[in-house]
C-alpha cells in the first residue's frame, strides 16, 4: 500500500499558529504530532502482539517448564524435532486436518448457497438473514454448552427431533461420546456458529457484481442457470479468496468448541492442535514446547493463506 | 420484493425455512427451558414448548447464585473499559496511519497484517508470563489490556480507511485556521468518522463479551471471570446437569449482545465485511 502524499501549500502553512513548536517547520511539526498520536496504539500492539511473537519464537528453542525451571534453557531445535515422535501431537495434527477437510468445503459450499438464495430478495429474506447471522453474536463457549446439551443422549433436542419428529430414530446417538460422531458433531456446531460471517461476505460479493452483466446476458437469451454459471460464480473470485482465507484460519484455529464440548475426547478423537498447545502450556506449563507447537500452527496458517491466494489468482 | 409461486421460489422458501428452523432451534430451546419447571425439563417425553411458565430459575440465578451477578458485573466492566481503550487508541493511531505520512508506515502495516493472521494463542504464553510477572493475573486489568490489544489491529485498519476517505481539503482548511493537530483531530476529523467508530465498537463488543481462550487462561476465580468463562465452570460444578439455571444464565448473558446486534446490525455487517477485506 502506498503512503498518501498530500501536497501542502507550505508557505501559507508555515505562517500560522505560533506555539510551543513555532521554531519547527509545519511539516515536521505535523509529523511529530502524528507520531505522538500513533504511539499509544503502537505500544499496545508491540507489548501484546509483536514482542510476544519474538518472545515465543525464542521460547520455542528452549526447555522451559514454568512450574519448575527458574529460567528458559536453550535447546536448539529439540522441540521441533520432538513433535514428530509425540503421539499426542500427531493425533492432534491429524484431527485438525480432519476437521479442516470437513469444515472448509462445507462452509464454503453452504454459505455460497445460502447467500445465493438470500440474494434473490424474496419476501422475508430480512428475517432469514437475521436468523443466519444471530449465532455469530453468541459467545462461543455458551454455544458449546447449549449444543453439548442438545446432543445429550437422554435429554437432548437432537435425538428427540430424530426420534419423535422425523422418522429417523435409527440415527439417534450419544453424539459426543462416540469417537466417530464427536468430530462430525463439532464440525456441525462450528457451521452453525460461523456460517453467518461467510454468508455476509458472499452477499457483499454478490451485490458487487454489476447488474448490467445480467441484463446483457438476458438480452443474449441466457437463462438464470446459465447466468449463474457464467456470470455469478466467475465474478466472485475475490470473494473466494477472502472467504477462503477466513475459513482456513478458522479451521486451523478451532479450539473453543472441542475444549468445551468434549475436552478432546473421547480418547484423543477430538484433540486439536490448539487445545494440545493450550494443555501443554497451561496444564503442564511446558512453555517452550507449547511455543514450538504454536509456531508450527502459525506457519501452517501462513502457508495455506498464501496457497489460497495463489490458486485463486491463477484460475 | 416479489413473490411468484414458481417452482424455484417454492424450493428457495422450503430450504430457507428449514435452515432458519435449524439456526433458531438452539435459542428457542434455551429460552423455553429457562421458563420451564424442573418437572418438565426432566420428564420422559421431551417437550419443546413449555406447558407451565415459571420464573423460579430466574429468581434463583439472580438472587441465590452469588457468582452469576459477579460474572455479569465483571463482563460489563471489562467490556466497557476495553471498548473505551480501543476507541481511544484506534482513533488516534488510525488518524496518523491514514492521514499523516511517516517513516516506517509500510513496516507497521506489514506487522499489523502479520499479527492479525497468526494464531492468537501464540501471544498468549508470553502475555501470560508478562502479566504473571507484574502480578495482575486474575484481575480485570489482566483481561482489559490484552483484549484492547487483540482488537486493535483490526480497529486501526478500519479507522485508517475511514480517515483516508475524508477529503484532504477539510483537514488543510482546519490547519490554515490555526488548529493544532489535536484540535483538527477532535473538532474536524472525528465527527466525520463517527460511523466507523460505531463499526469498531460493535465488532469489539461482540469479541470482548464472548472471548473465551484468553479469559480462561488469565483468570482463575469468579472475582475476575466473565460470563463466557464463568458459566462453563457453573456447568462443571453442578454435579448433575442443572439445565434450568444453566439455560437461564445463558439467556441472560446473550441479551446484551442481541440488543447491540439488533440495534446496530448495519454497522455489524459493515464491520465484518471491512474486517475480512483487511484481514
Amino acid at each position: 500500500m502506498d503512503v498518501v502524499k498530500r501536497p501542502y501549500n507550505s508557505a501559507s502553512l508555515e505562517k500560522v499558529s505560533p506555539s510551543l513548536f513555532s521554531g519547527i517547520p509545519m511539516r515536521k511539526r505535523r509529523e511529530l504530532g502524528g507520531m505522538l498520536f500513533l504511539l499509544p496504539g503502537f505500544i499496545f500492539i508491540f507489548l501484546f502482539m509483536i514482542f510476544p511473537v519474538f518472545r515465543s519464537l525464542y521460547l520455542s528453542f528452549t526447555e522451559y517448564n514454568f512450574a519448575f525451571d527458574p529460567k528458559p534453557v536453550f535447546v536448539g531445535l529439540d522441540n521441533y524435532r520432538n513433535v514428530f515422535s509425540d503421539r499426542y501431537f500427531l493425533a492432534s495434527f491429524k484431527n485438525t486436518v480432519v476437521y479442516s477437510l470437513l469444515f472448509f468445503p462445507s462452509i464454503m459450499l453452504l454459505s455460497l448457497t445460502i447467500a445465493l438464495l438470500l440474494n434473490r430478495e424474496l419476501r422475508g429474506t430480512g428475517f432469514f438473514r437475521t436468523s443466519v447471522f444471530l449465532p455469530v453474536v453468541v459467545p462461543i463457549s455458551l454455544s458449546g454448552i447449549v449444543f453439548q446439551w442438545i446432543l445429550n443422549d437422554n435429554f437432548g433436542l437432537m435425538n428427540f427431533v430424530l426420534r419423535d419428529v422425523l422418522p429417523l430414530g435409527f440415527l439417534t446417538q450419544d453424539w459426543l461420546a462416540d469417537p466417530n460422531w464427536a468430530m462430525l458433531s463439532i464440525v456441525g456446531v462450528s457451521l452453525w456458529k460461523f456460517l453467518g460471517i461467510e454468508v455476509i461476505l458472499f452477499l457483499a460479493g454478490l451485490q458487487a457484481i454489476p447488474k448490467d452483466l445480467y441484463e446483457a446476458a438476458k438480452v443474449d437469451g441466457a437463462n438464470s442457470w446459465q447466468s449463474l454459471i457464467h456470470i455469478t460464480l466467475p465474478n466472485l473470485k475475490e470473494t473466494y479468496i477472502i472467504t477462503g482465507i477466513w475459513a482456513i484460519i478458522v479451521s486451523v484455529k478451532v479450539f473453543e468448541l472441542p475444549f468445551i464440548m468434549t475436552q478432546g475426547g473421547p480418547g484423543t478423537s477430538t484433540l486439536v492442535l490448539y487445545q494440545y498447545m493450550w494443555n501443554t502450556a497451561f496444564m503442564f506449563y511446558d512453555m517452550g514446547y507449547a511455543s514450538a507447537i504454536g509456531f508450527i500452527m502459525g506457519i501452517i496458517i501462513l502457508l495455506l493463506a498464501f496457497l489460497n491466494l495463489r490458486i485463486n489468482k491463477e484460475s | 420484493m416479489k413473490f411468484k409461486p414458481s417452482f424455484s421460489n417454492i424450493i428457495t422458501y422450503v430450504v430457507l425455512i428449514s435452515l432458519t428452523l435449524v439456526f433458531l432451534a438452539p435459542f428457542v430451546w434455551t429460552v423455553f427451558t429457562s421458563v420451564k419447571p424442573d418437572s418438565e425439563i426432566y420428564s420422559q417425553t421431551i417437550r419443546l414448548f413449555p406447558t407451565k411458565l415459571t420464573l423460579t430459575h430466574y429468581e434463583r440465578v439472580i438472587n441465590k447464585m452469588q457468582d452469576f451477578p459477579k460474572f455479569f458485573f465483571n463482563t460489563v466492566s471489562i467490556t466497557f473499559w476495553t471498548l473505551l481503550l480501543i476507541v481511544l487508541l484506534a482513533t488516534t493511531s488510525g488518524y496518523t496511519f491514514g492521514v499523516i505520512p511517516f517513516k516506517g508506515h509500510k513496516l507497521f502495516l506489514a506487522f499489523i497484517l502479520l499479527v492479525l493472521t497468526l494464531p492468537y494463542a501464540l501471544y498468549l504464553i508470553p502475555v501470560y508470563l508478562m502479566l504473571d510477572s507484574i502480578n495482575v493475573i486474575n484481575t480485570h486489568l489482566a483481561l482489559i489490556l490484552p483484549y484492547a490489544a487483540l482488537n486493535l489491529p483490526m480497529s486501526i485498519l478500519i479507522m485508517r480507511g475511514s480517515f483516508k476517505r475524508i477529503p484532504k481539503e477539510l483537514e488543510e482548511a482546519s490547519i490554515i485556521d490555526g488548529c493544532s493537530i489535536f484540535q483538527t483531530w477532535w473538532h474536524v476529523m472525528l465527527p466525520v468518522v463517527k460511523p466507523s467508530v460505531a463499526v469498531v465498537i460493535v465488532l469489539a463488543f461482540i469479541n470482548v463479551w464472548g472471548e473465551f481462550m484468553y479469559g480462561r487462561t488469565l483468570t482463575n476465580s469468579p472475582d475476575a471471570q466473565t460470563l463466557a468463562i464463568g458459566i462453563t465452570f457453573l456447568r462443571d460444578e453442578a454435579a448433575s446437569w442443572q439445565f434450568g439455571p444453566l439455560s437461564t444464565a445463558i439467556t441472560l448473558s446473550i441479551i446484551p449482545p442481541f440488543i447491540i446486534f439488533v440495534a446496530m446490525q448495519k454497522y455489524f455487517v459493515k464491520g465484518i465485511i471491512e474486517g475480512a477485506l483487511k484481514g
